[in-house]
């Protein structure tokens, strides 16, 4: 029943392969988007939108069974409910309040990179970044284009560009607030 | 000073990839088992038909994006063709001989230097304001009331000339009668007459 419309776009491969992506994940993306939305029914709107994303980059799922497979569809379907979220309290996107650009001539961070300390800084900085720039990240991380990861989050090239830079300005700002505390 | 800062970067953002891909992992760890998640979320049909309704309007989206897509190229080619006709008429219209007669039964085998076409009744004229027209039927014309003159070497060839007046000269070929109406000199006539043709 499902994907009798995918017959007419994708090959017979293709849809048993959704079909197993869907019988894998769905409560992992429908828990996911319930947890933002918090409406099953919205929950499956994001789901079913999320889908849609999904089979636009079949050829780049190999083992539906891994991490990355997992971790990439947790980010689109945070990515849609987050989206339907903002679209139904009509909230502006994310606020350019973010810290410019250190030119980072005067910081060595190499040396601190190494220190384990900072590393762990580093890692809860990511963890704690707001979704729309952590989830350009992930994606950028897992080997996605900016065009790539434009298409998938709905947004536009030059965005997706902005919040990685985003992100990374913030990652590096945390680094030099590290140092700075010593 | 600037290869160091240049490296320092490349490291930073290969640090930053590792330390995403552990938060992306840890996030996705911290999360219960997909077993588990599927048991709290069964598969429902309502998920399939929603599913298949945002398949079924993405689909149609691209069939439309497709068929304007295909629509616009068709339309882009046909006005290509169109823009080379229009151009190939223009350029023919422009190098066509000021002295063709296009689809008259005559063709005009001689005319004057100077003169030039001027209007589709076969008019030609000059800068200096002198003009001549030939006009042609198809009738076998017997005038009773036009003077005739022979001229020998219209005899032999089995044309009669007649003259109206002195401004034109009007003759027979065949079953043709042509006429040449000018204010030229009488001689000048002669010789548009003598390069004139059937078509």
């Amino acid at each position: 029943m499902l994907f009798m419309i995918f017959e007419i776009q994708i090959t017979e491969d293709e849809k048993k392969l959704m079909e197993r992506i869907c019988d894998m994940y769905h409560g992992t993306m429908l828990y996911v988007a319930n947890s933002i939305l918090k409406d099953p029914n919205l929950a499956e709107d994001a789901v079913s939108e999320s889908f849609v994303k999904m089979t636009k980059h079949l050829k780049k799922f190999h083992d539906i069974s891994c991490h990355q497979t997992k971790s990439y569809i947790v980010s689109i379907v945070k990515t849609t409910s987050y989206d339907m979220c903002r679209k139904m309290h009509r909230k502006k996107e994310a606020p350019e309040d973010f810290p410019k650009t250190t030119s980072g001539k005067n910081v060595d961070i190499l040396k601190d990179m190494i220190n384990q300390e900072s590393y762990e800084t580093l890692l809860r900085t990511i963890m704690s970044l707001p979704d729309q720039l952590k989830n350009v990240l992930y994606l950028h991380t897992e080997g996605y284009s900016h065009d790539e990861i434009a298409k998938t989050l709905g947004i536009s090239y030059d965005n997706s560009k902005k919040r990685l830079s985003r992100a990374r300005q913030l990652a590096k700002k945390a680094l030099e607030d590290k140092k700075n505390e010593k | 000073m600037k290869n160091k800062f240049n490296r320092n970067e490349k490291l930073f953002d290969a640090v930053l990839k590792v330390a995403a891909e552990e938060a992306l992992w840890n996030e996705v760890n911290a999360m219960p088992s997909c077993e588990v998640l599927n048991k709290m979320y069964p598969r429902t049909e309502s998920l399939d038909e929603k599913i298949n309704a945002v398949s079924k309007r993405e689909f149609k989206k691209e069939g439309r994006k497709k068929v304007l897509s295909a629509f616009t190229k068709i339309a882009a080619g046909f006005l290509f063709i169109f823009a080379v006709s229009i151009g190939t008429l223009i350029i023919n219209s422009a190098l066509q001989d000021e002295t063709d007669t296009g689809d008259a039964m005559f063709v005009l085998g001689y005319i004057p230097q100077g003169f030039s076409l001027v209007s589709t009744q076969y008019t030609f004229a000059n800068d200096t304001g002198q003009n001549f027209t030939v006009g042609g039927v198809y009738a076998s014309l017997e005038d009773e009331n036009v003077s005739t003159r022979e001229n020998a070497e219209a005899r032999q060839q089995r044309r009669t000339l007649y003259i109206y007046d002195e401004n034109t000269i009007t003759w027979q070929v065949g079953e043709y009668i042509f006429a040449i109406t000018a204010s030229l000199d009488y001689e000048i006539l002669e010789k548009i007459r003598e390069g004139m043709s059937v078509n």
